[in-house]
């Protein structure tokens, strides 16, 4: 079984969300031919659960598992991932899902900047960037706001958003680049 | 469940073309702005554009369509919709035009038409 997709356009950006349940796979290729990161143009991030992610062009290679914050071409520790450009196999080691952006404009490029935030952490994110709050524990405050718990989508259409954690969780916030 | 489409414009700068989907249940039908792929310089004509274009088909869309025409219609009361425009209109409006992009700080949004699925993520969204 694949995993199943929900999608939204949110403000200049087209989300896709992916839920698996546990020992679903689904194929995933990046539409666009990319010789690196810079050229790519989108990142996915894995919001909930743990995945195994492996490539075409190392078939025998066990993969990469990735928790949290992992986004395919580097796991969540920064690590870069065998290949950018190639069909991968996700296994969902567990029920999971996770988030693809992309640009809704012609030309336009997404990029993701991850940030780990431990209890009283913050960060800033700028107007008019997509956030993604991941982890099914996540608790944040978003510009003073009562805790927001769980995984979440919030677009910055009117301001910049100072978001507070209240317990760990990994903050992806995907933004245009030229 | 057949649905029909007819291809309402194509917008030569994007690439894309504006499809209106209908069938008996949703008559006054939904435009979709599907971008073409190009192959070798050039757009998919026949068979595979056909085919393209009915992978694009939102079913269920027709399948939400023909459930509520089966029950009393719900209230509308409340809800700031205006009513769907007819294909008359949306010729007459270059249907389905829209990009939305960011410049100079700005968010710029140009739609026509309503986008379909707006807020469809099975995931809590906030706009602030």
């Amino acid at each position: 079984m694949s995993f199943a997709f929900t999608c939204a356009y949110i403000g200049p950006f087209c989300v896709s969300h992916g839920r698996g349940k546990r020992e679903e796979i689904q194929r995933f290729r990046f539409a666009t031919q990319a010789e690196s990161m810079r050229h790519l143009g989108y990142t996915p991030m894995v919001m909930d659960g743990r995945v195994r992610v492996a490539w075409s062009t190392t078939p025998d290679r066990p993969g990469i598992e990735m928790g949290v914050g992992g986004s395919f071409l580097y796991d969540q520790f920064d690590r870069p991932a065998p290949a950018v450009n190639e069909e991968m196999t996700i296994t969902a080691l567990t029920d999971c899902s996770y988030l693809c952006v992309v640009a809704s404009g012609i030309q336009q490029r997404v990029q993701l900047e991850r940030h780990e935030l431990a209890a009283r952490g913050q960060v800033t994110v700028d107007r008019f960037c997509l956030v993604a709050i991941a982890g099914a524990d996540s608790s944040v405050r978003i510009n003073g706001s009562s805790p927001k718990t769980g995984i979440r989508v919030v677009y910055a259409r009117s301001a910049d958003l100072v978001i507070e954690a209240d317990s760990r969780c990994v903050i992806g916030v995907f933004s245009l680049c030229n | 469940m057949t649905i029909s489409y007819e291809i309402v414009g194509f917008h030569q700068s994007t690439g894309s073309a504006q499809v209106r989907f209908h069938n008996d249940d949703l008559p006054e039908g939904v435009v979709f702005s599907i971008n073409l792929p190009v192959t070798e310089g050039r757009y998919p004509q026949g068979d595979a554009l056909d085919s393209l274009i009915r992978s694009y088909a939102p079913v269920d869309i027709f399948e939400r369509a023909a459930q509520l025409k089966s029950v009393p219609p719900p209230s509308m009361d409340g809800l700031p919709v205006r009513s769907a425009p007819r294909p008359s209109d949306l010729q007459s409006a270059n249907a389905g035009e829209g990009q939305i992009f960011v410049r100079e700080g700005k968010e710029r949004i140009f739609l026509l038409q309503p986008l379909v699925r707006l807020y469809a993520l099975d995931l809590p969204v906030e706009v602030i």
